[in-house]
């Protein structure tokens, strides 16, 4: 018995050891060939039925079927029998500096007393790992934390998904960086965000309440020089329609703030556009009723063990009285719950599934009661539910995801060539959406950073 | 960072590891009874009525003796607490129609004569009910079966030699023809005379079964008195019917329950007026309706389901491998011959009893070809969410109505004082997504916790 308590201690050790504990960068180099289930590749055909994938250092050098696989010796085989093989998801709009805390009038504060910011960033990159996610796009978090976690998952120092960050976001009137003065003309927003492509960040992001075309385009014509993305967190039609004069690459947040469905013409012109729309339609609409019916959603014990004992207890602080957080209650009627589903249910949803718009999927993740863990399946599950077929919503958090990003080329789907970001599900994803909430292994650049014990080499 | 990490992880270990010896291995005193409680999670607990959110249930021995709001539960000392945060705690699930010998093998016609050469009936039986059980299956109707296997086995489940749902056993069903069995397993007692039919029912019943099951083909006057005989020892009568003709007679002469009615597409939807005399008459029908109408095309969806690991797990090399074997080219499988018409028919068959207000339960045929003991139930109660019925009543219908139907009513079904604590606890909230319910982490029976925190160890039966 003692002989079999050490080797399940040694056992535990190993398997709990975070990549953390290992000094300096990490890159993947062995073979790993994933063996026996169903592959859905990113693309709109057919799964492939017991199918093979085979991984070299960090790039997929082979799929097909497991029948006709050679694989190589002294490859690590991960037996996916019964399973479901898919690219890595995509988060388009994540929060790392927030994990679902109720109320950002003392989570920040808090944050910032307590100096966990980065730790809050590297919990919520574990979560992204473990829920599927191996590219995610940070719209808003603290710019040199950003960096920091950006170069730490880059290097798989920490366990986190591939990011793409934006560092803090851009407000009319607001100072954004110190020492630059508020942001009031397009000029501002040129020498902002010329101080931003310096400071490292990948994406532009600016909040509609005000902002003109002229704003947008001095933001473009910046970005283009830098070669950076821009990205509009916009809801009124207006807003969206100077984003789309300025030529704005990708429209967050459209049609979930509890506006009416776009008028035609407008939905028109960002169909006819293509430019990707990310609604993050399922925060608040789905999260709310949802806490309502299962509140002990918010007492899930993984929770409890991603946050540790002293972040959880403040989370758990938050929660009480939930449904009277402000997050919920606005004075305004942007942005409230009721309002939102409303017209969620009356077609600001159904308006992507059924215009053909380029839709992407992303869910403000971390906002409140809207937990990295599960922010993803819930807006896919949403957008399901409301007709798009589930291979579709799929490759949006895939595929289309990635070519949003400009990253097309090398990630969004599991073919040769492409850089190895791999999930295995429990459960058929086609048949119930929900099967994305049973992530069992989780690859990322080569590195398996999830489940996937191997059964043996060959 | 690491030494941090690694003291934490030690500290875990040893806490679990005692736990695991206190749990396992320390004799109880023979006065205080055995406390658990369940804490923190949402509550179903089989009735009509809107789930209790952050509930406790206390159990003590096999009985549960208080439900309601943690905060107001008083836990005594020495209690086993189980952490249900964040979790759906419900009563144990039931399924009114099982077959143990059974494990999903694509073809009888191989699958008897290889298991009776190698004697592995109990061995199988074992396996079966294991895999119910940990798919939260705490009680189930065996419905065709050798005896005395099955009473033994039904027995040893009893007796907690071997874990398993409790079952109850039709043993052999009472048929008129033989029909394209094997002769090995000896599942059919073939009668001519209703006088044989009673004669078959009264030697059922004395070598111990509890429930009696009729076949297909009977007239009205072998059901009488096959019915009349069984309800003299209090025993029901569930009837394998499926024609409009069958199901008439059946329910007209004092069967219990019809199963099978409205699955599998050998008719249209029945007449208005069977349907009506149905629900008019209270008689519980289970459909039995996924095994094949569902399976078969989500089988061709996901052929990797024939491979779930857990499978392998639970069968052990020999039988996993014969199972294996017998899914090659499944859709060429004689058992599902008639898939075409049985995909036809499979909703408006079902709907026509959703839709009519009839008293269902729920049943699966499980270990049937394809339609394994570890996912029927989930997949019988979605196809029945699917065609809508809501997850609440889809849940009472596995739980409370079952029990009903059982004639347990008394003892089992849902989660109150008095009753035997049989009680699962799922991930996820399955009045949201029903197929919360394939992910069942705790399971009690009896007040004993056979998955899950503090579980009793059960070696999967394949490798005892």
């Amino acid at each position: 018995m003692t002989a079999r308590l050490l080797a399940l201690a040694l056992a535990l050790l190993i398997s709990q050891t975070p990549i953390a504990a290992q000094p300096g960068p990490r890159t993947a180099t062995g073979t790993i060939a994933l063996v026996g289930g169903m592959l859905i590749d990113g693309y709109d055909v057919p799964p492939l039925h017991h199918a093979a994938v085979i991984v070299e250092g960090n790039r997929i050098v082979w799929v097909g079927p497991a029948a006709d696989a050679q694989i190589p010796k002294g490859a690590r085989i991960i037996d996916t029998s019964g399973r479901v093989m898919m690219p890595g998801l995509w988060e388009m709009h994540a929060h790392l500096d927030l994990i679902g805390h109720g109320n950002y009038a003392r989570w920040f504060p808090w944050l910032r007393e307590q100096k966990l910011t980065e730790k809050v960033m590297q919990i919520s990159a574990k979560q992204f790992i473990d829920a599927g996610i191996t590219s995610a796009v940070d719209l808003g978090s603290p710019l040199e934390e950003s960096v920091r976690i950006r170069q730490q998952t880059e290097r798989n120092e920490i366990v986190g998904p591939r990011l793409w960050i934006s560092g803090p976001m851009m407000r009319l009137g607001r100072e954004l960086l110190p020492g630059l003065g508020p942001i009031n003309t397009p000029d501002d927003v040129a020498r902002t965000f010329e101080a931003l492509a310096k400071a490292g960040v990948d994406i532009f992001k600016m909040q509609e309440g005000g902002f003109r075309v002229e704003h947008y385009r001095a933001a473009v014509e910046v970005a283009r020089r830098h070669r950076k993305q821009t990205q509009a967190h916009v809801y009124f039609p207006e807003a969206v329609e100077a984003a789309l004069d300025a030529d704005i690459d990708i429209l967050q947040h459209v049609g979930s703030g509890g506006t009416p469905p776009y008028p035609a013409a407008l939905m028109k012109r960002i169909v006819d556009r293509g430019i990707a729309v990310c609604p993050t339609a399922a925060h608040r609409i789905a999260v709310y009723p949802a806490t309502v019916e299962f509140p002990e959603r918010l007492q899930d014990p993984q929770l409890r063990k991603d946050f540790g004992a002293q972040i959880y207890d403040e989370v758990q602080a938050s929660f009480k009285q939930w449904e009277r957080l402000p997050y919920f209650q606005p004075l305004i009627g942007l942005g409230d719950t009721a309002r939102q589903k409303f017209f969620g249910e009356r077609g600001s949803i159904e308006q992507w599934v059924t215009s053909g718009a380029v839709v992407v999927m992303g869910t403000d993740s971390g906002t409140p009661l809207n937990f990295n863990t599960e922010a993803l399946w819930r807006e896919i599950k949403l957008f399901v539910d409301y007709g798009m077929s589930p291979m579709r919503a799929i490759m949006a958090s895939t595929r289309i995801s990635a070519r949003a990003m400009g990253r097309g080329d090398d990630l969004g789907t599991v073919e040769p060539g492409k850089l190895a970001d791999i999930i295995v599900i429990n459960g058929n994803p086609l048949f119930d959406i929900q099967s994305l909430a049973n992530v069992e292994v989780v690859i990322k650049d080569g590195l398996v950073l999830k489940g996937g014990a191997s059964q043996g080499t060959r | 960072m690491t030494r941090a990490i690694v003291g934490k992880t030690l500290c875990v270990m040893v806490v679990g590891a005692l736990v695991w010896f206190s749990a396992g291995e320390t004799p109880m005193s023979a006065q205080s009874p055995r406390r658990v409680a369940l804490v923190g999670g949402m509550l179903l607990d089989g009735y009509a009525v809107p789930p209790l959110h952050h509930a406790a249930v206390l159990i003590e021995n096999d009985r549960i003796v208080w439900v309601g709001r943690a905060a107001e539960a008083r836990i005594p000392d020495g209690t086993t607490v189980i952490d249900t945060s964040g979790r759906v705690m419900m009563p144990g699930l039931i399924d009114l129609h099982v077959h143990l010998k059974n494990l999903g093998h694509g073809d009888y016609d191989r699958w008897d004569p290889w298991l009776i050469e190698r004697n592995l009936l109990p061995t199988i039986n074992a396996i079966s009910a294991r895999q119910l059980l940990m798919a939260g299956v705490t009680s189930a109707v065996e419905l065709g079966a050798q005896i005395p296997e099955i009473i033994n086995t039904r027995d040893a489940i009893a007796a907690g030699k071997i874990p398993g749902p409790r079952l109850s056993v039709s043993g052999p069903w009472i048929t008129r023809s033989l029909g394209n069995y094997q002769p090995r397993p000896v599942r059919q007692i073939q009668i001519d005379t209703p006088e044989d039919a009673a004669r078959a029912t009264e030697d059922l019943i004395k070598k111990g079964v509890d429930v009696i099951k009729a076949y297909v083909g009977l007239t009205p006057a072998h059901y009488k008195a096959i019915a009349d005989t069984a309800h003299q020892h209090n025993v029901r009568v569930h009837a394998h019917v499926y024609s409009e003709h069958d199901t008439r007679n059946a329910l007209e002469n004092g069967i219990d329950v019809l199963t099978h009615a409205g699955s599998a597409g050998t008719a249209p939807p029945y007449s208005k007026q069977l349907v009506t005399d149905i629900v008019n008459a209270g008689r519980p029908v289970v459909v039995t309706a996924a095994h094949r109408s569902w399976v078969f095309p989500d089988t061709v969806a996901f052929p990797e389901r024939l491979q779930d690991p857990q499978l392998k797990a639970d069968f052990g090399p020999e039988i996993w491998e014969e199972v294996q074997r017998s899914f090659v080219g499944f859709q060429r499988l004689n058992y599902m011959g008639r898939i075409d018409r049985e995909v036809f028919f499979r909703e408006p068959g079902l709907k026509q009893f959703i839709e009519s207000g009839a008293v269902l339960g729920m049943g699966t045929d499980s270990g049937t070809p394809l339609n394994f003991h570890t996912e029927a139930l989930w997949r019988e109660m979605k196809a029945h969410v699917d065609l809508g019925m809501t997850p609440l009543a889809t849940i009472n219908a596995a739980t409370r109505i079952n029990a009903r139907i059982l004639g347990k009513a008394d003892q089992l079904g849902t989660i109150e004082p008095g009753k035997l604590a049989d009680i699962i606890v799922v991930k996820g909230n399955p009045l949201f997504d029903i197929t919360a319910l394939a992910h069942v982490e705790t399971v009690m029976k009896g007040g004993v916790i056979y998955k899950g925190d503090g579980a009793v160890a059960t070696t999967p039966s394949s490798r005892r």
